[in-house]
């Protein structure tokens, strides 16, 4: 997820870089379609869905809050790396940190299996066994399949190990091999672009990211207009836009996909809704995470400005004042004008169907009554608009 | 000379490109995809040979595929290109971004270019990014020209000489310069549309050189299954040049009359045929959320969510976008940002698409559009 100033045209900038904790900030409107197609593979599958962004915190809590509520489930979980350090980075350097803070994330939930698995391996009592994995049950960071106090979930692996239908060699085995899937069963979803900076670098680029800090290769794809989850292979298939056709791509997992915003997700299917909820979590977790870059060990010398590679010249500001001729209302220069002397001032010179409303009235009236200028109509709209598609 | 201090800095950063002075010349990244060359590939030759004759390297244009047909090297030397660089494996037979990646890197930290530039459409947007972090250098994506200039850089206090100045808007009404200073090759993907291919020359010769890559590192975690037409019948939409669109305004009239929209359907029509007709423009129609979601029976065929403009629709570019009963609610003015020119039909003076509006009608939409539409005629048929 990402925060974009509310209104491009009142930016604040210092030297090239956003100033965001000096603006209103919003989602990304792109990063809605992200939220959808994730809210598609959460439901399908189940596991949960974390939000993460890069920003001031005080800025993007709010943005965090809002999509908890999002779509049909909303985000489960929000994690916010924030920290002065990792202001004015550019795509690799928000890459690098995005992923410094993914593998956190997937490690602390391996970790949390982990711990698991070791307790039941050191043979500690059941009851002790139980009261370890209710609490991290209740930090989100188990699913329901390992231990679960929902009702109608009673075939969790604790249960199954109070009740002697597993060994403690079986269930610690069982654990490693969960532990070992939460760094390989994971997609992360990116909008195709944001609204700043336009650049729809970030999928990409965390892809290569995370592949290096992971050591394996997570492939990407950009532009998805569709996928769906393939079972059987533990793999996505993608539709997504290339050139001038749609390119259908199968990935492994884990995979980074960013979403196009004719994305929409379709109905989630009915079979594997039992399998989708065993690897479900207990549920939502609103407090919201803020990591600094010590937290997520990012290497200072590769976030925010000291760790981009590109570096923003001053912007040139090429807008010209907002000018609009209204059809019926608006006066124009019917034919070039030299500079015109009236009163003290000096206004002019024009162009032929130059606006000439900011004259002042009673000059106005003159020219049109010489005929140097006249009401804009239908026909001055018809030539401009001509003029523009020719140009 | 570097100050004590600047060295401390330079320490804190990431590090630079070792032995940046070796990297020489400006490559482009030309585009096969199924077979064919993509013809805006051209430009970027067109935008390689502007950088290079400022910084006196050479423009090589570098080429991807299972096999690089001698006539397509040719075209692009006819094109500009001093030479051509063709990376050959059966891997590369299709786009897929891991191969691409793994190829383009190899022959990359083999050759040194100075400079590399992509196309930015869907290809260069999905392999740029990746190759530009795994080569730990700068991209500057979506750039519309380039320069060559000294930069200053304020937080080294250092000054680089004769880099490359990668143009590109910014936030509607600035343009941005991005350097690259520390980092080879400077990566930037050139917006299609921004530069004329140069003119064919077919007296020009150069040299191919071919290279197999070995790809040890590669691994296969992408296989393309297949390819479909797009069946979108909004596509036209991105690439016209003229659109009109039209929303809930269009069901009734200026006294609150209902109207049977199909009338303002077909106006807007006759004005998009009469300008595709006469001045050779793609023209389209396009509708807001709102009227799509009122779900007006008369329009079911052909008010669709394919057309819809605006946030959560499609964002288009044309020259001139003529917004006839639309409000404009900032969800359909996120999708027109990059319109040149609005003009804004709406009998509600105070309706919000009139401050973005270059171009005013406050009056019925169901007066104003056969006025310009004669409007239009009469300047047309006089030419």
């Amino acid at each position: 997820m990402k925060g974009v100033p509310a209104n491009t045209a009142r930016v604040v900038t210092v030297g090239g870089i956003l100033r965001r904790e000096e603006m209103d900030i919003v989602l990304n409107p792109y990063d809605r379609k992200t939220i959808e197609a994730a809210d598609y593979m959460r439901r399908r599958v189940g596991g949960k869905l974390v939000a993460m962004s890069m920003g001031p915190h005080p800025k993007i809590i709010p943005i965090m809050r809002e999509i908890f509520d999002a779509e049909v489930s909303g985000i489960d979980e929000a994690y916010i790396l924030s920290d002065k350090r990792m202001a004015g980075a550019d795509t690799w350097a928000t890459s690098y940190t995005l992923s410094k803070g993914i593998l956190k994330v997937l490690s602390i939930h391996r970790e949390a299996i982990e711990t698991l698995a070791n307790a039941i391996e050191s043979g500690e009592a059941i009851d002790k066994v139980e009261a370890l994995a209710t609490d991290l049950y209740r930090r989100n960071l188990i699913p329901n399949k390992i231990y679960s106090d929902k009702p109608s979930i009673r075939d969790t692996l604790i249960n199954m190990l109070r009740e002697g239908k597993i060994s403690r060699s079986d269930a610690v085995e069982l654990l490693r091999e969960e532990a070992k899937r939460v760094t390989t069963n994971f997609v992360i979803f990116c909008g195709m672009k944001a609204a700043d900076g336009e650049t729809g670098n970030v999928g990409p680029q965390v892809a290569e990211a995370l592949s290096q800090e992971l050591g394996l290769t997570i492939p990407h794809a950009s532009f998805v207009v569709d996928y769906e989850y393939v079972s059987e292979r533990n793999s996505l298939l993608v539709k997504r836009r290339l050139i001038n056709v749609m390119q259908i791509l199968e990935l492994d997992l884990p995979s980074v996909l960013t979403i196009h915003v004719d994305y929409s997700a379709p109905p989630v299917p009915l079979t594997g809704r039992r399998a989708s909820l065993m690897n479900s979590y207990r549920g939502k977790n609103t407090n919201i995470t803020i990591w600094s870059a010590d937290d997520i060990k990012a290497d200072p010398r590769y976030i925010g400005l000291a760790g981009s590679p590109t570096v923003v010249g001053p912007g040139i500001d090429i807008s010209r004042p907002h000018v609009r001729k209204i059809v019926g209302l608006s006066i124009i220069a019917a034919k070039d004008i030299d500079k015109i002397n009236y009163g003290d001032k000096t206004y002019g010179p024009f162009k032929k169907g130059d606006l000439l409303d900011s004259l002042p009235e009673d000059l106005k009236r003159d020219l049109v009554a010489k005929g140097l200028a006249k009401t804009f109509d239908y026909e001055d709209l018809a030539e401009e608009i001509i003029s523009i598609l020719r140009g | 000379m570097q100050s004590q201090n600047q060295q401390t800095q330079t320490l804190n950063m990431l590090p630079p490109t070792p032995d940046i002075e070796s990297y020489r010349d400006v490559w482009t990244f030309v585009e096969i995809f199924r077979g064919e060359l993509i013809s805006y590939s051209l430009e970027g030759i067109a935008a390689a040979r502007k950088i290079a004759s400022k910084v006196g390297m050479k423009v090589g244009a570098l080429v991807a595929g299972d096999k690089v047909s001698d006539d397509i090297a040719k075209t692009l030397i006819e094109h500009g290109a001093d030479y051509v660089v063709a990376v050959e494996h059966q891997y590369l037979a299709d786009y897929e971004p891991l191969a691409y990646t793994e190829a383009l890197e190899e022959i990359v930290r083999l050759r040194k270019p100075w400079a590399l530039i992509f196309m930015a459409d869907e290809m260069g947007r999905d392999l740029a990014p990746r190759l530009a972090y795994r080569l730990v250098t700068g991209l500057a994506t979506d750039n519309i020209d380039f320069d060559v200039e000294d930069f200053f850089h304020g937080l080294l206090k250092e000054k680089f000489t004769n880099i490359l100045a990668q143009i590109r808007p910014d936030f509607a009404t600035r343009i941005a310069k991005i350097y690259t200073p520390r980092h080879r090759p400077q990566i930037a993907s050139l917006r299609p549309g921004s530069f004329k291919p140069l003119q064919r020359d077919r007296s020009r010769v150069g040299d191919i050189y071919r290279y197999t890559p070995s790809l040890k590192n590669y691994q296969k975690k992408v296989r393309v299954v297949d390819y479909e037409k797009i069946e979108d019948r909004g596509a036209e939409l991105l690439g016209a040049k003229l659109i009109v669109g039209l929303g809930l305004g269009i069901l009734r009239d200026a006294e609150g009359n209902a109207k049977n929209p199909l009338e303002a359907v077909d106006m807007a029509r006759k004005i998009l045929d009469l300008v595709r007709r006469k001045l050779g423009v793609e023209t389209a129609l396009g509708a807001s959320r709102a009227l799509i979601h009122a779900d007006v029976k008369e329009l079911r065929e052909i008010i669709t969510h394919d057309i819809q403009i605006g946030q959560t629709g499609k964002t288009v570019s044309p020259k001139v976008y003529i917004a006839a009963g639309i409000s404009g609610a900032i969800q359909h003015r996120v999708g027109i940002l990059r319109a040149g020119s609005v003009v804004a039909i709406n009998i509600d003076p105070r309706a919000p698409i009139h401050e973005i509006a270059h171009y005013s009608i406050i009056e019925d939409l169901y007066r104003a559009l056969p006025k310009l539409y004669e409007a239009l005629q009469k300047k047309l048929e006089s030419r």
